[in-house]
C-alpha cells in the first residue's frame, strides 16, 4: 500500500525561512515560529505539533 | 514490505521558481525517551545520520556527555557530538535505534544518512515522476 506525506510547501511563508516552525498535527497550519526551537516548544505546548526547520528561498543547498 | 511513495517537497525561490527537489519523510526522533515530531531529508551522500543540535538540546540531552566528532560538507567542516537516537518513520513499523551526529546550524532538522537509515530502508528516487519511495527492510 502506498501513502504520501502531507504537502507542506504552501504553509511556509517568507517570514518562516531559516527558522523553526511549529505546525498542527496534520501539517496544514502554522501555529508559531521562532529562531529558538526550545522557546518554540515551550510556547506551543502541544504534544501533537510538528516542528520543521524551513529552508531559505535565496539559497542553493548541497548536503 | 512494500514501497511507500512520497512527493518531493517544493520550495518557493526568490525568483519565483518552484523547484520540488527535497526528499523528506515525516518522523519522530527521540533522545532518552523524549520525542519530537519533525521530518528527515533522505540523503544518500550523508555517511552518518545528522541531527540539528537544537533538537537534542530541546529534548534535554547533555552535549557535554557526548563524544565529539568532526563532519565535513561542501561548505566546510564542523565538530558535532555523537549520540544515540530512536527514530520512528511514520507508517514503517517500530522505531529503530541509530547513532547520530548532532550538528549546530544544520539547515534542516534531520539528514537521514547511510548509517543507518539506508541500512534499514531501500530507497528509490524517481525524480521524473516527482516522487521517491522507501521500503523498510530490517
Amino acid at each position: 500500500m502506498s501513502q504520501k506525506n502531507p504537502h507542506i510547501t504552501s504553509v511556509f511563508k517568507k517570514e518562516h525561512e531559516g527558522k523553526w516552525v511549529a505546525l498542527s498535527g496534520d501539517r496544514k497550519e502554522v501555529i508559531a515560529f521562532s529562531e529558538d526551537l526550545g522557546e518554540l516548544i515551550r510556547e506551543v505546548k502541544d504534544s501533537n505539533a510538528v516542528y520543521e526547520r524551513v529552508l531559505r528561498s535565496d539559497r542553493l543547498y548541497a548536503f | 514490505m512494500t514501497y511507500t511513495d512520497y512527493p518531493y517537497m517544493c520550495r518557493v525561490q526568490s525568483d519565483g521558481a518552484l523547484p520540488c527537489d527535497i526528499p523528506t519523510v515525516p518522523l519522530e526522533i527521540s533522545f532518552n525517551g523524549k520525542g519530537l515530531k519533525t521530518s528527515g531529508l533522505v540523503d544518500s551522500g550523508c555517511t552518518l545520520t545528522h541531527v540539528n543540535e537544537a533538537i537534542a538540546l530541546a529534548l534535554g540531552l547533555e552535549l557535554a556527555a557526548c563524544k565529539e566528532a568532526p563532519t565535513t560538507g561542501i561548505s566546510g567542516s564542523a565538530v558535532g557530538h555523537l549520540a544515540m537516537a530512536s527514530i520512528l518513520i511514520d507508517g514503517h513499523g517500530e522505531a529503530f535505534e541509530s547513532r547520530v551526529l548532532l550538528v549546530k546550524d544544520l539547515p534542516v532538522a534531520v539528514l537521514l544518512g547511510q548509517d543507518n537509515f539506508f541500512e534499514k530502508f531501500n530507497v528509490k528516487f524517481e525524480k521524473s515522476k516527482g516522487t521517491f519511495a522507501i521500503e523498510r527492510i530490517s
